[in-house]
């Protein structure tokens, strides 16, 4: 278990920053998500581990945008008159080059910059498609499985997160 | 040929993206680093819940409990009240099928001389009440 904790854990890291755009938040998820499956699914068999752990991450993914959802409403509610100016999508307000630059020590190009706002403007299921597929190499099954819905989903989900992403970067790969 | 050129584009954007979030996680900064692996410990460090009676009481006790629970709201439901059909002329009705299940009994309420009589009792209750 701590071999795959280890392998896994700095894309879970970098999947749930992706996603929520603080690095704390981010933290915080992975913090659950390893706690949930050491807990209930560390006695199941090793090949089932990391569907296992992708499906509980975003399920906490999916609880954090839910909790920024109702907070911004109520900020919505409650400043309303004061911060005319603040957007309700809480990706669009966590969403800023600055707040990923402590994080990840990178040099700050062009691409860098589109390709975080690309990643962040997809749907909650593209993100996911395209993160598990690409970055952390599961095949269509297991992304299925992780993402709890069928194999063509998965398929369509990483089809319209590649064509966004490829309408969004294009000027940004030597096209 | 327009296809073509599209999956090659694809899978050119596809590498970049890939080699890019893969450099991000290689130079990830030393304090996120260790707080993944304070969080990793942690979370190895926690008992598993992996006994008889966690498993047992999760598989078993909540469905007891809502089961005792729908049982006791549906008994109170009933006593507090109870069905038409055993109120009044319901009881009537209790009575007959009561009487249907004995085949003795079923001689007797087919024959038209009970009735006749039954008409009679009923008769007789009328005046005595009248009175």
């Amino acid at each position: 278990m701590q071999a795959f904790l280890s392998s896994v854990e700095t894309r879970a890291f970098g999947i749930a920053h992706i996603a929520t755009g603080n690095r704390d938040d981010a933290l915080d998820i992975v913090q659950e998500t390893m706690m949930k499956l050491v807990q209930n699914y560390s006695q199941h068999p090793e090949s089932e581990w990391k569907p296992l752990f992708y499906s509980i991450l975003q399920t906490k993914i999916q609880d954090w945008r839910r909790r920024q959802t109702v907070r911004n409403r109520f900020r919505v509610w409650f400043h309303r008159d004061d911060d005319e100016d603040e957007t309700e999508d809480p990706l669009e307000q966590v969403s800023g080059d600055a707040q990923l630059a402590p994080d990840f020590q990178l040099e700050n190009t062009q691409f860098s910059q589109q390709l975080d706002k690309a990643l962040r403007r997809l749907s909650p299921q593209q993100q996911q498609a395209f993160l598990l597929r690409l970055w952390e190499g599961m095949d269509i099954q297991q992304t299925a499985k992780a993402m709890k819905c069928s194999e063509s989903s998965v398929k369509t989900h990483y089809a319209r997160a590649l064509e966004r992403l490829r309408e969004a970067l294009g000027d940004h790969y030597g096209e | 040929m327009a296809n073509e050129s599209v999956t090659e584009k694809t899978s050119k954007l596809e590498q970049t993206i890939k080699a890019h979030l893969d450099t991000r996680a290689e130079q990830l900064d030393n304090q996120t680093r260790a707080k993944l692996a304070e969080i990793r410990r942690k979370a190895l460090n926690q008992p598993a819940k992996t006994g008889f009676m966690q498993k047992w009481f999760s598989i078993h006790f909540v469905p007891a409990i809502a089961t005792s629970f729908c049982a006791v709201l549906i008994v109170s439901v009933m006593l507090l009240r109870p069905p038409e059909s055993l109120q009044g002329n319901g009881t009537d009705a209790f009575t007959l099928a009561e009487l249907a299940s004995d085949p003795e009994e079923l001689d007797a309420i087919t024959d038209p001389g009970f009735y006749a009589w039954m008409d009679e009792v009923e008769v007789q209750k009328g005046k005595n009440g009248a009175v």
